[in-house]
This record gives C-alpha cells, sequence and structure tokens, in this order.
C-alpha cells in the first residue's frame, strides 16, 4: 500500500453542542480524487474543511481525534494555520475571485506570503493559468478584472489561484454547482487532468459528478461515513443499503 | 365589460399614485433650486477676486472674506485628519474583529446615540474639555477635534457598513490562500470599500464644513483679518462669519451682499469637496469592475 | 479528451483485442481440421480462457461505464452495443472451441475430397469474412462493410440445408467412417451459428451507427 496523503482517525466535530462529524475515519492516497456524496447537511462539506481548518473561522467549532496531511496532525498546537492553508488548496461552491485584475487574482496567494521576485510571480501566473486550462482564453487581458470573465472561467481562475501557491491538497466545495453544463464539463476534465499532480477531494451534490471524475467515493450521512471505495464499487454494488438508497435516488 | 372596469379602476389608482410622487419629487427639487437661484443671485454680485483674496474691512461691510475660507478649509482638514484614520480604524475594528456581543450591541447603540447628540452639545464639550482642560484656548486644534468628535459617529457607521457589505466568500477565499486576517482586511476587503468608505468622508466633510454651533465656543472669530501662523491660532469660519453678518455686524444692511456673497462661497466650496469626493469614488468602483 | 471518451476509446480498443482473438480462433479451427493438428486444438482450449476473461472485463467496463457516466446518445448506443457484441463474440469463441472437441474426438483426419463435398473450408472463410468485415466496420464506424454479412450469411444458411444430404451421402459411401463424418455435420451446424451471430454482430453496429433497428427484419437494408 503507498503511502497515505491524507488520513483522519477517529475525528469528531462540534458546532456547540451539535455532533456534525462522528468517529471519522478515513484515508486518501496521493494522486487520487476522492468524491464526498452525501444529503444536504451530512457533515461532507465540514469535513472537507477540516483538513485545512477553515472549520477554525466557525465561533464554537471544537473537534476531537486526527486528521493528518503527510501523517501530520493539523490540529496539533504546533501547526500554522496559515502556514498549512498554503499546503491545501481550496476551491469554493461560488466562484469568488477578488476584484482585482486577473493577474493579481492568481498572484495574490504568492504575495501574502512574501513572494517578492517579480519574474518567479510572473511565471507562476502564467503555469497556473495553463494548469487550470484558462490561459488561452485570458492571455490577451490579464490586466483586466477578473469579475469581467465568465461564471465559469471565474472558478478556473479560482482554480489557477490555489494551484499558485503550490498546495499537495486540492478541496473542491462543490465547484461546479453554479455552473452551466459546458462550464461543468470543463471543470471535471480539468479536475481529471490535475490529479496527476495533486490529490484533490471534491464535495458534489451531484452523483453523476462523483462517477465521473473520482476514484474513490465516500457517502457521509447525518454525520457518519457510512461507506468509502472505489467509485466503481459504490456505483455498482454498494455495500451500505443507504448508500445504494441514496445513490440510486430513493432517499435524501 | 367588468374586467375592464376593473382595470380602469386599477389604472385610475394607478395614475394617482404616480402622479402624487412625481409631483412630490418635482416639488423637492424645485425647492432645492430655488434655494440655490436665491443665494446666486443674490450673492453673484458680492463675488469679486477682492472678495475671495482680501480680507474684512471697514467693520465687515467691505474688503473680502479670505480669513474664514482659510479657517473653514483649514477646520474641515484638522478635523477629517483626526475624525477619518480614528472612525476607519474603529469602524475596522467593530466589524471585522469585535465578536458579536453585548459589549458590541452596546458600543454600537451608544454610537448611534452619539451621531443624534445636538452639536451645540459638542460644541459645549469642546470648549470644556479642548479649550479650557486641555487648555487649547480657542484655537483650530480645539474646534477641529470638536468637529471631529460630531462626525465619528457617521465615519464608524459607514465605515462598518460598508465593510459588512464585503461578502464573506471573499474573505474565506482570502483565507484559503494562508493570508492572514490583517493581509485579508488590507489586501481584499478595504479595497471593496473604499467607494462607500468615501461617501462617509463626503457626508462628513459637508457637515463640517457648515456647523456652526461647535465651534462657537472653540475656535471661531468674531472678527480677525489675518491667516492663521499655526494650529493655536483662533481663525474665522464661513458659517460663523455667515452668522455674524447676518446678526450682529456693525451695519447689518450694508453688509447684506456680503452674507449672500459667503453664503454662496460655502456653498461651493462643499459641492466641489463633494465632485472631487465623487470622482474618487467612481476611481475606485472603476477599479473593482 | 474528456474522461468519458477516454474510456470509450480504451473499451473500444478492448473489444477489437477481443475480436481478433476470437477470428485466430476460429482461423486455428479451420487449420486444425485442414491439418489435423493436436497442437493447434490445445491452442484453442488454452485461448479459449482468455476470451472469457475478456468477456468478462468488458462486461464489467460497461457496467462502470453506465455507471459512473451515464453515457447518453451515440455513447450509449456504443456501450449497448458493446455489451452485445461481446456476448456474441463469446458464443462464436465458444463454437470455435467445440469444433476443437470435436477435433479431438475424430479418429482419422478427413480427406481432401470429403472436405470439398461438404463446404467445410470454404463455409469457415465465408463465417471469417464475415467477422473480419463486422470487425473493420467497427474499427472505421463505417457501415459498408457491416451490411455485407447479411447476403453472405446466405451462403451458409444454404450449405446447412443441404448438408442432411451431403453427410448422409457420404456415409453411404463409407459406413466404417460414419462417426468422424457425424462430426462434419456438426462443425457445418455450428459455423452456420457461427454466421448467425455475425449477423447479431452487425447488426449492433449498424444500432450503434445509425440507430436502426435491423433485427427481426427480413429485408435488412438501411
Amino acid at each position: 500500500m503507498s503511502k497515505l496523503k491524507v488520513e483522519a482517525r477517529d475525528f469528531n466535530l462540534y458546532y456547540g453542542d451539535f455532533q456534525a462529524l462522528k468517529n471519522i475515519n478515513f484515508q486518501a492516497e496521493p494522486n487520487t480524487i476522492t468524491a464526498f456524496i452525501g444529503p444536504s447537511g451530512c457533515g461532507k462539506s465540514t469535513f472537507l474543511r477540516s483538513f485545512n481548518r477553515m472549520n477554525d473561522l466557525i465561533v464554537g467549532v471544537r473537534t476531537t481525534g486526527e486528521t493528518t496531511i503527510d501523517g501530520v496532525n493539523v490540529y496539533d498546537k504546533s501547526i500554522n494555520v496559515d502556514e498549512l492553508r498554503k499546503q491545501v488548496g481550496m476551491v469554493f461552491q461560488k466562484p469568488n475571485p477578488f476584484p482585482k485584475s486577473i493577474f493579481e487574482n492568481v498572484a495574490y496567494g504568492l504575495r501574502v506570503n512574501g513572494v517578492k521576485d517579480k519574474t518567479f510571480i510572473e511565471e507562476k501566473v502564467v503555469s497556473s493559468l495553463k494548469q487550470a486550462a484558462l490561459w488561452e482564453e485570458v492571455k490577451d487581458k490579464l490586466k483586466k478584472s477578473a469579475l469581467a470573465i465568465s461564471g465559469g472561467q471565474q472558478q478556473r481562475l479560482c482554480i489557477a489561484r490555489a494551484l499558485a501557491i503550490s498546495p499537495s491538497i486540492i478541496l473542491m466545495d462543490e465547484p461546479a454547482s453554479a455552473l452551466d453544463p459546458i462550464s461543468t464539463a470543463k471543470i471535471e476534465d480539468l479536475v481529471y487532468e490535475l490529479k496527476k499532480d495533486y490529490t484533490i477531494i471534491i464535495v458534489t451534490h451531484n452523483m453523476q459528478q462523483a462517477g465521473r471524475v473520482s476514484d474513490r467515493t465516500a457517502f457521509f450521512y447525518m454525520g457518519d461515513l457510512v461507506e468509502c471505495d472505489d467509485t466503481t464499487t459504490i456505483f455498482t454494488n454498494p455495500k451500505n443499503i443507504q448508500t445504494q438508497n441514496y445513490i440510486t435516488g430513493r432517499f435524501g | 365589460m367588468l374586467i375592464k372596469n376593473i382595470k380602469s379602476s386599477k389604472n385610475l389608482k394607478q395614475a394617482v399614485a404616480f402622479n402624487t410622487f412625481r409631483a412630490v419629487s418635482f416639488m423637492v427639487v424645485g425647492i432645492l433650486f430655488v434655494i440655490l437661484g436665491f443665494i446666486i443671485v443674490r450673492g453673484i454680485s458680492a463675488i469679486s477676486w477682492e472678495f475671495l483674496t482680501g480680507m474684512p474691512k471697514e467693520g465687515m461691510t467691505e474688503g473680502g472674506i479670505l480669513p474664514a475660507i482659510v479657517g473653514t478649509l483649514c477646520l474641515v482638514a484638522g478635523s477629517m485628519l483626526f475624525a477619518f484614520p480614528i472612525g476607519v480604524l474603529s469602524g475596522i475594528y467593530m466589524n471585522e474583529y469585535l465578536k458579536e456581543s453585548w459589549f458590541k450591541k452596546f458600543v454600537r447603540s451608544m454610537t448611534n446615540n452619539l451621531a443624534g447628540v445636538p452639536s451645540i452639545v459638542f460644541g459645549l464639550f469642546g470648549m470644556a474639555l479642548f479649550v479650557q482642560d486641555l487648555g487649547f484656548g480657542d484655537s483650530i486644534i480645539a474646534g477641529s477635534l470638536t468637529l471631529g468628535l460630531m462626525v465619528l459617529p457617521i465615519i464608524i457607521r459607514t465605515t462598518e457598513e460598508a465593510l459588512k457589505s464585503v461578502e464573506d466568500s471573499v474573505r474565506i477565499g482570502s483565507y484559503a490562500l494562508g493570508a492572514t486576517k490583517l493581509q485579508t482586511i488590507r489586501r481584499v476587503v478595504l479595497p471593496i470599500c473604499y467607494p462607500n468608505i468615501i461617501t462617509g468622508l463626503i457626508l462628513s466633510v459637508s457637515r463640517v464644513s457648515g456647523e456652526t454651533a461647535p465651534i462657537l465656543f472653540t475656535v471661531a472669530a468674531y472678527f480677525l483679518p489675518r491667516l492663521p501662523h499655526s494650529i493655536f491660532d483662533q481663525v474665522m469660519a464661513l458659517p460663523y462669519h455667515l452668522y455674524v453678518l447676518t446678526t450682529s455686524g456693525t451695519d447689518i444692511e450694508k453688509s447684506r451682499p456680503m452674507a449672500y456673497g459667503t453664503a454662496l462661497v460655502l456653498i461651493a466650496i462643499v459641492l466641489i469637496v463633494n465632485l472631487f469626493a465623487n470622482m474618487l469614488r467612481k476611481h475606485y468602483n472603476k477599479k473593482l469592475k | 479528451m474528456s474522461h468519458l471518451n477516454t474510456e470509450l476509446e480504451r473499451l473500444k480498443e478492448d473489444t477489437i483485442e477481443m475480436w481478433s482473438l476470437v477470428i485466430s480462433q476460429l482461423e486455428r479451427a479451420k487449420l486444425a481440421i485442414e491439418n489435423f493438428d493436436d497442437n493447434l486444438v490445445n491452442e484453442i482450449g488454452a485461448n479459449e480462457k482468455r476470451v472469457d476473461a475478456f468477456e468478462l472485463k468488458l462486461d464489467m467496463d460497461c457496467e462502470n461505464i453506465l455507471a459512473l457516466f451515464n453515457p447518453v446518445a451515440n455513447d450509449l448506443r456504443f456501450v449497448l452495443s458493446v455489451l452485445k457484441i461481446n456476448y456474441n463474440l463469446e458464443r462464436i469463441g465458444d463454437y470455435a472451441k467445440g469444433i476443437s472437441r470435436c477435433i479431438k474426438q475424430t479418429k482419422e483426419p478427413f480427406s481432401d475430397e470429403v472436405l470439398r463435398e461438404t463446404h467445410i473450408i470454404s463455409m469457415f472463410e465465408v463465417a471469417l469474412d464475415m467477422l473480419k468485415c463486422t470487425l473493420e466496420s467497427f474499427e472505421n464506424e463505417t457501415n459498408q462493410q457491416a451490411i455485407t454479412v447479411f447476403s453472405k450469411d446466405e451462403y451458409l444458411d444454404q450449405i446447412n440445408r443441404e448438408a442432411n444430404k451431403a453427410i448422409s451421402d457420404i456415409i453411404k459411401k463409407d459406413i466404417d467412417k460414419a462417426e468422424d463424418t457425424l462430426q462434419l455435420l456438426s462443425f457445418i451446424r455450428k459455423l452456420e451459428r457461427v454466421g448467425d451471430q455475425t449477423q447479431n454482430i452487425a447488426e449492433e453496429i449498424v444500432f450503434y451507427l445509425e440507430a436502426k433497428v435491423l433485427k427481426h427484419k427480413k429485408n435488412k437494408t438501411l
């Protein structure tokens, strides 16, 4: 078995008195795509945000157990959250580019991390945009505002922005749910391409999307990780009846 | 037939409502133009190069109003220098750092109350604190601080509202890239807010340049035909000068045209500052789009 | 290229590989009859396992593609037709294996005269030609070659119809070899079935390419 990139051991998360995640045990190998599926409020997004501790921003969050990246517990006291977030790129449901130029959006992560070298920043911006399959569409308008491009392009810009800080993991929270089918297909193809260089975890409400892009699928329900297996197994022969009911659309 | 009747009665109501709204709007605009026209017509004859650049002479019935213009500009600049940074910083603290609690609610309601305090009370307070206790005497600094205190709530509120209107998704996007809270506020959130914060600035400037009561006991000179040398000097100011010319000049009838001229200059200054701030706001808005 | 396209391309390649394997099985069977070669018979037996493994793999791949990608339109028809082509190919593989088993039970090689009278070799040739035509069609995604098999199959049917008489004539001539000669009848029957299976495959190709159903139609024109 190859080395684990991401792991959770007996992980619990509470919003005040409410337990949002119950004793989660989860593993992901490097260069794989894992899809989190489950009905709204099942905890999949919460779990996703545990890997870069975005849950810390919410008042009253408490955790027990471990989530590790490359074997290091991200909830350890010695961890600097800002440093952690540089290793873990994140893409959100709604494209959220900054009201800056396209170039500055991608350069932002480097700038806030203290990179001053202009040529390095330029090279990184170009390579990130290329990696995000956006370069051809925006190369002539890098100085233009990021708010002027289409929603699908904005989302790919957000992916480029995340890639620029050279993370090893990319978390995606329903990255295509606000996009039209063509843009969605582009994002999905992109995600599939990015697998070569990154470990990707993607939350999706769209079952077909999970099938199309992921290697492994994890089904969450009411804060439990019900079943996690190869996507082909989940989609053809799930072990758990709840998983089967969910993916066949019989509940949720 | 029935349908037609209902329709026509509906249409009638629509028409009445629409026309009422329109009439009221025109009335408001009309009044504004009447005031402006009145002041321009009466004041324009007084405007001359000497009026704008000269010292008052002959018991303020002749000469210019330069000291008052300079005084008002000094007070606007001074009060903004004091109130703008403090107001913006506390607005940022209130919205970005202070968690929702009874304390925050308390501070916010106090800020609102402060905005409602009559300006003469500010004047009295300014006199007690700055003029007497701190020993600044009647001076630009005492006046500026008093005016600054008065507009502080406006700046705090507009800053807070501006920050509140920034979508959380943008902040979260920044955090996710490893930016600290300070970096996020400085590099992403504030630039989005500039246009709205500048709106607050415009309101404050208009307010400061037009107020008489707060400067009455803290800075304004009845008659001082020279320019200030330091921030501890007394100055004349346009609104107070206007008051003096209209009510207690040496020869009220003779100085009447001077009063209208002063009013015109005051309005012009406010208008020019507004125009400038509007341009600034447009500039930042454009940068965002 | 999109993920689905990659998967479909892979499915196509695997199907073509299985197809070629089945064709080679049938060719071995033909050679084994001509040369009465035991080695070839054994080879067929060994390769039959590969054919079966291919069938399982293609079935699973089709299932996964249907489950994960929910293909539609021509993609859906492609997967469905591969599913059925796969089944038919496996059956043809089985016939090759059946023929090889019969050869094993045969005591003496067949004489050239007997083979000529029963048209066994030409049946093989026609069946192989049909299989190759359909494979070519499938590879190039054109149906010209595929639709030729419908007329070619008539030759196999005709020999099959006349087989009873031909075989009984041979038996009458040499009653001692009756047991071996009866094997020839089963070859003819099996090759006729191969022709039918290939026709089914051609129908699937037409269904994939043209979305037309030719099944159970007398007149198989487009």
